[in-house]
């Protein structure tokens, strides 16, 4: 397992409450774990990286 | 891991798996969701003082992404999507593996729906916000967001050839599969 989402927010927790299990509601959430299992791409924590040490830069 | 408050960064790391399904669920091609993603993220950096600490990040980001979204698709122009008479047609006879629909054509079903109403069901069915939230998200009436989800599950169900939990598929063996997930 890679990153999990730490946000409070998990489908075990009591959320999708306005969502049915139905088919459908199944497959929307099986579409989300196929990304949110992904590693996130290196660009995008570069990034994050990047705006970070530009800001601490700045701050001195 | 040194303090017990995670930091704007942490936190902004955190949100974005589920930030990341749901720019590729919108816009429904990677590279279009790679660039809302990063434009997201640099747009959060530049007003991090404007995100209320103990709110919801998430919410947050969403909001962000999405104006991002709509702001580049007027910019851009809306692209042609000439498949959905062709997706219709090819759906119109029943699935054949056991009635289990591939995600390939739940995912194409999905791509077919008008922008509002996909949005509707991927924060309420995706990435789990309430209608409250979502509703707060897309600026419209509580309202707004319930008939948004309603028809687009209707519209799904008629593409995918589903009537909804009691009666799925066209043979048993679909039928205990859905079973199977109601049971507890």
């Amino acid at each position: 397992m890679g990153h999990t989402s730490k946000n409070g927010k998990t489908p075990a927790d009591g959320s999708y409450r306005d969502m049915p299990q139905d088919e459908i509601g199944n497959r929307l959430r099986a579409m989300y774990a196929e990304v949110e299992n992904e590693a996130i791409p290196a660009k995008l924590l570069d990034l994050l990286e990047k705006l970070d040490a530009a800001e601490k830069r700045d701050e001195k | 891991m040194s303090e017990d408050i995670p930091t704007f960064k942490q936190a902004l790391l955190a949100a974005l798996p589920s930030l990341r399904a749901f720019a590729l669920s919108l816009s429904g091609r990677s590279d279009r969701a790679d660039d809302l993603v990063q434009e997201t993220v640099m747009k959060a950096w530049a007003k991090q003082e404007s995100f209320k600490l103990g709110t919801n990040m998430q919410a947050w980001l969403v909001t962000i992404l999405r104006n991002t979204f709509y702001s580049q698709m007027r910019k851009r122009g809306r692209e042609v999507q000439d498949t959905e008479g062709a997706f219709t047609a090819r759906l119109s006879v029943p699935p054949s593996h056991d009635g289990v629909m591939d995600m390939a054509d739940f995912k194409h079903a999905l791509s077919s729906l008008p922008d509002d109403q996909r949005e509707a069901l991927l924060l309420i069915g995706a990435s789990g916000f309430s209608y409250e939230e979502a509703a707060e998200i897309c600026d419209c009436a509580v309202g707004t967001i319930k008939s948004r989800v309603s028809r687009a599950r209707t519209k799904l169900q008629e593409l995918l050839q589903i009537s909804g939990p009691s009666d799925y598929g066209t043979d048993p063996v679909s039928q205990r599969v859905v079973s199977r997930s109601f049971a507890d």
